[in-house]
């Protein structure tokens, strides 16, 4: 082989390396954030069908244990860069509050459903970007991602 | 050694669609190693470590087979083994899929009347359930879960 043959290789290897290179960053970068984005929504789905079950089925204190995990999964989500967020879960978790403060009410504990409902209040608030949502209407978000969590499972 | 002018140019091609490719795989994993550690460092290390855990939890208990027999009770015991290595917080998701798979599989040896061996299963969802703080567990309710994982198993679930 000789230098010249050896040159033209060498060059073309690079040039090909460096083509992959260009294409595979932006297909890789997509992708990834794809699958982060998706992998959270379904966490958060997932996890929102089993609180409204245990809602309609479980006692307080097992219904309580899983809409705090999913507050405590959507909180975790929420930090992730919008990016990686199919959609802000601020709606999601101003339902998830909700649903809790409708919980604590149940099982008579004042003071528990006040708090939740208020940072249901707030978080719902900052989606609507205006007044703050009465508690009817935060029962009525509960209620309708229960309709919506139903269809979905027919 | 010279190559003929057709060889070479093919020589020449063939390394270049070869470091392409080699370029263009290296690049899409780093780039999803990236992704990831800037994924996982906005939260922290235990955080990050649990919503994946929870993720691929929950994405291998969701793989449905068609209801048969065969293909519920094999989906019980790979729960069974899931549950026993699962994060607390899944493991009363798992149980809600553990009572699932019982109620469809009552729903089967019922349809196969074998009545003895479907009272059993439906005993076992509602213990399943009860464990999982459901106050009652009616018949309605069971058929319900069977009706939906049967209809379940039919759609792709996000991964």
């Amino acid at each position: 082989m000789s230098r010249s043959e050896l040159i033209i290789g060498f060059y073309s290897s690079l040039l090909g390396l460096l083509v992959g290179l260009a294409v595979g960053v932006p297909v890789g970068k997509a992708r990834a954030e794809r699958l982060f984005s998706q992998r959270s929504e379904a966490v958060a789905q997932e996890l929102a069908a089993f609180t409204a079950t245990q809602f309609r089925h479980a006692d307080a204190a097992h219904a309580r244990a899983a809409v705090e995990l999913e507050i405590q999964t959507l909180s975790q989500i929420d930090r992730l860069p919008a990016k990686y967020q199919p959609a802000p879960p601020q709606s999601a978790l101003a339902a998830a509050y909700a649903r809790l403060g409708m919980i604590e009410e149940s099982a008579g504990n004042a003071p528990a459903a006040e708090t939740a409902f208020q940072r249901a209040r707030s978080l719902q608030g900052q989606v609507d970007h205006g007044s703050p949502p009465t508690d009817e209407q935060l029962r009525g978000l509960v209620r309708h991602q229960d309709e919506m969590l139903v269809k979905v499972g027919e | 050694m010279r190559f003929p002018s057709l060889s070479r140019g093919v020589h020449v091609a063939l390394l270049f669609v070869c470091h392409f490719f080699l370029g263009a795989i290296v690049a899409v994993w780093a780039t999803y190693q990236y992704e990831q550690s800037h994924w996982l460092a906005s939260l922290s290390r235990e955080q990050g470590r649990q919503l994946l855990s929870l993720r691929e939890t929950l994405l291998v208990s969701q793989t449905l087979r068609p209801a048969t027999t065969g293909a519920v009770q094999r989906e019980l015991s790979q729960l069974r083994t899931l549950r026993r290595g699962a994060l607390p917080e899944a493991q009363p998701i798992l149980d809600m899929r553990l009572a699932t798979a019982h109620a469809t599989l009552a729903s089967l040896y019922q349809n196969a009347n074998d009545p003895v061996a479907a009272a059993a299963e439906r005993e076992a969802a509602r213990s399943t359930l009860r464990g999982i703080g459901w106050k009652t567990v009616s018949e309605a309710t069971l058929d319900e879960l069977a009706t939906r994982r049967q209809a379940s198993a039919g759609v792709k679930q996000p991964r």
